[in-house]
């Protein structure tokens, strides 16, 4: 009984199985595994092309072929629309962050509809990004690269949901915001978020992970814990990236 | 003047049937080849509902459209929307037997000569002008089309409806994945574009006679507009739909042999010099 319970607090929110891709004829992921638990923050990470971004689109249901299982708190959502996936609390920010150059910074904002409790407030949103609020009626893609990517993470947390997939945050971004970026994202991890992470850049990554998953021609090769790890770990992981 | 402002008057048909054009292309990526039939249903709605149920101009403006619309949303969600996944061409080849069958049955009913349609009392008579003789109704027309024209461009620029649209205009995939329902908002904008050209069609009954054939032609010319202007681009469309008009009725006193193809001449000009177009970007 005590075991059922603790079974239960520990059944992951995210467990991916088996999860195979195809772009056309061209099979892209080979059987991807990983759990995530609730309120965990995991990197997936590997060198370029090796399916990551694949695996982000694969969970959000954007990969038309696509095989095995993606458990979201105990459903399985591997049949499901990309929308109705997104309505079960997953909120999606895309590699380059899809900002909408024909819609203004607020209407990017707010056109996400609500997916889920957590969503955030106004004032909630402007106190985490204050950059967002004196250019809200600007067009979306005259922001900088900085503000276009906390724009991309600000809109998906308005919509409220829980599990936050984040496509390499840091990338193309200057040292300074990669910092504030890296600030933002612990506020979440200490409000609870779970956030699925991929990201190349090893260094910034390492101080809001929990674990990471190397990635290697459409697999999870290898993993580490960040908690306990010694220097060789980093190393390791670093080995795998060629940096 | 006088040609001036007849080329205003063809130049607001224009605009309002390639704007209609130009929304649904942008967010399907389909060259809707029935924007024609429907624009040609909608006058003969207006037609049906005087004729058989005694309901004047005034009601079909409001009930043509509506109709329109919903038999529209009905042909997208049965015959366009499954063709989704597919390449965008097999949709432009679905509307465009869609446009064929309705010509077809309307001719086979109705035959092809044109039918008369009056002009409504409250707009009867004219304006005679030292320059020409304008007649009321045309005055209203121009009136009409530019305020809806207007209120589409509001609606797509300032409400949240819009923002979905030219949203899912640039990505549809993304809109889907933040939970949008990117296929109803098809339908509904799919909709509202068939019941714009009846409208307009509407609008034409007392003009030119209702006529099975009568959005052929129209439909060409619209479709070259939404090419000058830029695929997809609401405003191009507009504003060169007027601007063509106005050349087109320009070339009449000038030249008047090189009317009918005045437009394409600028079409094909456009081609080569600005592939998208005046307003468009590249895609
Ligand atoms: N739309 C597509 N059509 C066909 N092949 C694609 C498509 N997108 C990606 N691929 C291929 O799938 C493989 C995995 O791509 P993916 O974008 O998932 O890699 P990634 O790990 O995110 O790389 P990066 O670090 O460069 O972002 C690559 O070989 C890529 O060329
Ligand atoms: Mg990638």
């Amino acid at each position: 009984m005590g075991e059922a319970v603790q079974r239960q607090a520990e059944a992951p929110l995210l467990a991916v199985n088996d999860l195979h891709a195809w772009y056309g004829e061209s099979h892209v992921l080979h059987g991807i595994s990983f759990d995530v638990s609730r309120g965990q923050v995991i990197s997936l990470t590997g060198r370029n092309g090796v399916g990551k971004s694949t695996t982000l689109r694969a969970i959000m249901g954007l990969i038309k072929k696509r095989t095995g299982s993606v458990v979201l708190e105990d459903a399985e959502t591997i049949r499901l629309k990309s929308r109705d996936i997104a309505r079960r609390g997953v909120g999606f920010v895309p590699e380059h962050r899809g900002i909408f150059a024909s819609l203004s910074v607020h209407e990017n904002l707010m056109l996400p509809p609500v997916v889920g409790k957590a969503s955030l407030s106004r004032n909630e949103i402007f106190q985490l990004f204050p950059n967002l609020e004196r250019r809200m009626s600007s067009q979306g893609t005259r922001l900088s690269g900085g503000e276009q990517q906390m724009l991309a993470i600000a809109r998906v947390l308005r919509a409220g949901a829980p599990l936050v997939l984040l496509d390499e945050p840091t990338e193309g971004l200057a040292p300074v915001i990669i910092e504030q970026i890296g600030a933002m994202l612990r506020k979440l991890r200490e409000r609870g978020y779970t956030i699925v992470l991929v990201e190349q850049n090893v260094q910034f990554a390492w101080s809001v992970t929990d674990c990471f998953h190397v990635i290697e021609h459409g697999r999870v090769v290898d993993s580490f814990q960040t908690a306990g790890a010694a220097g060789s770990d980093i190393g390791r992981l670093k080995r795998y990236l060629g940096v | 003047m006088g040609q001036l402002l007849l080329g205003l008057l063809n130049g607001a048909f224009y605009a309002m049937l390639s704007l209609g054009l130009a929304v649904i292309f942008g967010l399907l990526r389909v060259v809707n080849f029935a924007h024609g039939a429907q624009y040609m249903v909608g006058a003969f709605i207006a037609w049906m509902l005087l004729e058989f149920f005694g309901l004047s101009y005034w009601w079909a403006l409001l009930l043509a459209p509506v109709i329109t619309g919903v038999i529209s949303i009905a042909i997208e969600r049965t015959l366009i929307a499954p063709l989704a996944e597919a390449d965008h061409l097999y949709g432009l080849l679905m509307t465009f037997g869609i446009a064929m069958v309705l010509q077809g049955g309307f001719q086979i009913a109705f035959g092809s000569a044109g039918i008369p349609y009056r002009v409504p009392p409250e707009l009867a008579g004219g304006l005679r002008l030292s320059f020409m003789y304008l007649p009321n109704y045309r005055l209203w027309v121009l009136a009409a089309s530019i305020a809806v024209c207007l209120i589409i461009w509001l609606m797509i620029e300032k409400t949240s409806l819009g923002a979905y649209l030219r949203a899912a205009t640039e990505d549809p995939d993304l809109v889907g994945a933040f939970g949008v329902n990117v296929a109803l908002l098809i339908t509904v904008t799919y909709g509202l574009g068939a019941a714009l050209a009846a409208f307009a069609g509407v609008l034409a009954a007392p003009i030119y006679a209702v006529n099975p054939l009568m959005g052929v032609e129209l439909l060409i010319i619209a479709f070259a507009v939404v090419v000058v202007g830029g695929m997809g681009s609401i405003l191009g469309a507009v504003v060169t739909g007027f601007m063509l008009g106005v050349i087109e009725a320009l070339t009449k006193i000038f030249y008047p042999e090189a009317a009918s193809m005045v437009i394409f001449i600028i079409m094909i000009l456009v081609l080569m010099v600005r592939p998208y177009g005046l307003f468009g970007r590249q895609m």
